[in-house]
């Protein structure tokens, strides 16, 4: 508790802080230029209110920083309980519920928000795979979220195929281009690994936008159908309706095989490569085919999602798979924890929806949004949910085996 | 070339290992039989190490060769050395600090399991089998190395008495033929000493193991070894039972002209 000093102390230090805000912001807020007659007017009233806001956001936040002293961790292995609590089935159902019906219950411009970050979900999953539990840093993964847009992009626009059939052409397409980069870097690590792959994202980029003959370069390639629903006629709301239950069939798809791989040889495999290569390899864990093996899958689910991209926007072009792209994906799986899919599915739900929702605040979004994402990583710095405990408990009964919690 | 009546598990001849203009291993040969302990002693820098790394594929040797019952390995990559039946611990600990100690312990059982990523992602009756045993086995691995407590701690968090332990749970879950340990007993105490000694001669027993040990602890070495092999400079200067060895004038020399004395806890490279 705080004690009279203390709180002396505790209301001086943001006194400080708020008079530091308010030499930082003058130039940009107590000045203003009015240029019809071109006079300086003084806005001091904002300097109070810059000043009483950092006061007041610096305590609060301080208050926060004395009580949630992350406290000694017990070797029970029960560490969050805000993530067991998420993660039990029950929740895990009523979540799920909600999200299937919220369309039906919101606009299509709610729904297609919806969509984006649904994909962005099973992009972190993917990644996480790559990165959270193989801790293979790759920083081009938007090249296979290119090509499986593409894929579906130029088999349609060259062979007429549609989405269905394209949908999984797409995903193994990406797995394959993930095996043939895993290949020159299987023996790069952390950063050399990072440039490496960020190479790669950016040389697929330039393809696309070079080969003009195949691709028709930066302008990209235009209507893309939508998926098909039986031959039926979809009016445009129709048609974000069924995607929206296509991309959460595919959601649950890739969180359901993620766990599972997760929970297996192979998945056990990657953690270790992640967590110390020699003694992995020590155990008869082969480097090059468990790397290869979580390039192929990580790259799968992004082929995937790629094609519904395609589908979703009917229209795409290199500018959509930029290094920003990957950037944010990276973000998702460091934000929700790495190696963690309950972590992933939070984290890319506010990177998502934070930006969409934060509109009203105009030019500041940004500002804010990096703001919200500094916070985060203060209090958080291993992201939202650590990995909670893998259960292999020796009664079998103890072992509630498969579900979605992580 | 191989000869079965000699019933050798491990059998090194001519190994030779050299970085650049160091010659770290000169012509060595050893010989392990199976349910043997043999200690590999020697000063710091005598190539103890570079002499494991080399058996179990880290480096390649520049000449010589390393056969396993009968069978010669060369060119293997370590993680099918580790397959064949040569398990090793580390002398720096390598344990996967973040996963839980169990999750280790089924690292180790990898190279024993089928099943592929298929059988994972429809959950077949191959793999939840497999699980189920590899999940049992160490389980019981733990049990003997009495770390069942720690079970779902996260490895990093053990003491590091219990670190080292894990480490020789972790390989015997690769079901090894032939254990490799590289300074067990490196940061413990004597009590804890004392009980790793016990549990090294219970493992060799229980599982017929042959064991090749590099330790410090000559109290150690000369209780529990049936051989002892020494090096200096790369090279094997003596071979022979705990008494011999004491009494060996090359041995002595080697160690500074001084007689054989503890040297717990150094580390070298």
């Amino acid at each position: 508790m705080l004690t009279k000093g203390m709180l002396a102390k505790e209301l001086k230090i943001n006194l400080g802080l708020s008079l530091w805000m308010v030499f930082l912001t003058f130039p940009l807020v107590a000045l203003k230029v009015d240029y019809l007659d071109k006079t300086l007017v003084w806005h001091l009233d904002n300097l109070l209110w810059v000043a009483l806001s950092s006061f007041l956001i610096s305590g609060v936040w301080r208050y926060f920083l004395h009580h949630y002293q992350p406290k000694e961790r017990l070797n029970t292995g029960h560490r969050f309980s805000f993530a067991e609590a998420l993660a039990n089935e029950k929740a895990m159902l009523f979540f799920l519920c909600l999200l299937s019906i919220s369309p039906l219950l919101t606009s299509t411009y709610q729904t297609s928000i919806l969509i984006t970050a649904m994909m962005y979900i099973a992009l972190g999953l993917g990644l996480n795979i790559v990165v959270g539990m193989a801790g293979l840093l790759d920083l081009g993964y938007v090249a296979f979220y290119a090509c499986g847009a593409y894929a579906y992009g130029l088999l349609n626009q060259y062979y007429g195929l549609g989405f269905w059939q394209v949908l999984l052409v797409g995903g193994f397409m990406a797995a394959f281009l993930g095996v043939i980069l895993g290949f020159p870097v299987l023996r790069l690590r952390g950063d050399y690994l990072a440039i490496v792959t960020l190479g790669f994202g950016e040389i697929i980029r330039m393809v696309l936008e070079n080969e003009e003959e195949l691709t028709s370069g930066p302008s990209g390639i235009a209507n893309i159908p939508k998926p098909s629903f039986f031959g039926a006629e979809l009016s445009y709301h129709q048609n974000i309706l069924f995607l929206f239950y296509i991309m959460l069939a595919i959601l649950l798809l890739a969180i359901v095989i993620t766990r599972r791989l997760q929970l297996s040889r192979i998945g056990r495999a990657w953690m270790a490569i992640r967590e110390n290569e020699i003694a992995a390899e020590a155990m008869g864990i082969d480097l090059t085919k468990t790397k290869l093996t979580a390039f192929g899958i990580g790259a799968f689910w992004a082929g995937v999602v790629g094609v519904v991209f395609a589908a979703k926007s009917s229209f795409i072009n290199p500018a959509s798979f930029a290094f920003h792209e990957s950037a944010i994906i990276l973000s998702i799986v460091v934000l929700g924890g790495m190696g963690s899919i309950l972590g992933v599915v939070l984290a890319a739900l506010i990177l998502v929806l934070l930006p969409e929702y934060l509109r009203f605040l105009a030019e500041y979004r940004m500002l804010f949004f990096g703001a919200i994402m500094v916070i985060m990583m203060v209090f958080r710095p291993q992201g939202l949910i650590s990995r909670m405990r893998a259960g292999y408990d020796r009664d079998p009964e103890m072992n509630a085996g498969e579900n979605l919690d992580d | 070339m191989t000869d079965p009546k000699t019933n050798k598990l491990l059998q090194v001849t001519g190994l030779t290992k050299s970085f650049g203009g160091i010659k770290a291993l000169q012509d060595m040969s050893l010989d392990i039989k199976a349910g043997e302990l043999v200690a590999l002693i020697g000063p710091n820098g005598a190539g103890k190490t570079t002499f494991f790394n080399c058996l179990t594929g880290m480096y390649q040797a520049d000449h010589g060769q390393v056969q396993l019952k009968g069978n010669l390995l060369k060119g293997l990559k370590p993680s099918e050395i580790t397959q064949v039946g040569i398990a090793r611990t580390f002398q720096n600990i390598r344990l996967f600090d973040q996963l839980t100690v169990i999750e280790n312990v089924l690292v180790g059982c990898h190279a024993s399991l089928q099943s592929t990523f298929i059988d994972a992602i429809f959950r077949t009756t191959r793999h939840k089998e497999e699980e189920e045993e590899a999940k049992e086995k160490s389980y019981q691995l733990l049990e003997k190395l009495n770390l069942l407590q720690h079970a779902q701690s996260k490895a990093d968090s053990l003491p590091y008495a219990d670190q080292r332990r894990l480490e020789i749970a972790r390989a015997l879950a690769t079901e090894p033929k032939l254990l490799l340990l590289d300074e067990p007993a490196a940061g413990m105490n004597h009590s804890e000493t004392a009980e790793l000694d016990q549990l090294i001669l219970q493992l060799k027993e229980e599982f017929g193991l042959g064991i090749l040990l590099i330790e410090h602890d000559m109290k150690l070495v000369m209780k529990i070894s049936d051989r002892i092999f020494v090096m200096d400079r790369g090279a094997g200067i003596a071979v022979g039972t705990p008494s011999e060895i004491r009494a060996n004038k090359k041995v002595i020399a080697a160690y500074l002209g001084e007689e054989i004395e503890e040297d717990a806890g150094a580390e070298n490279a």
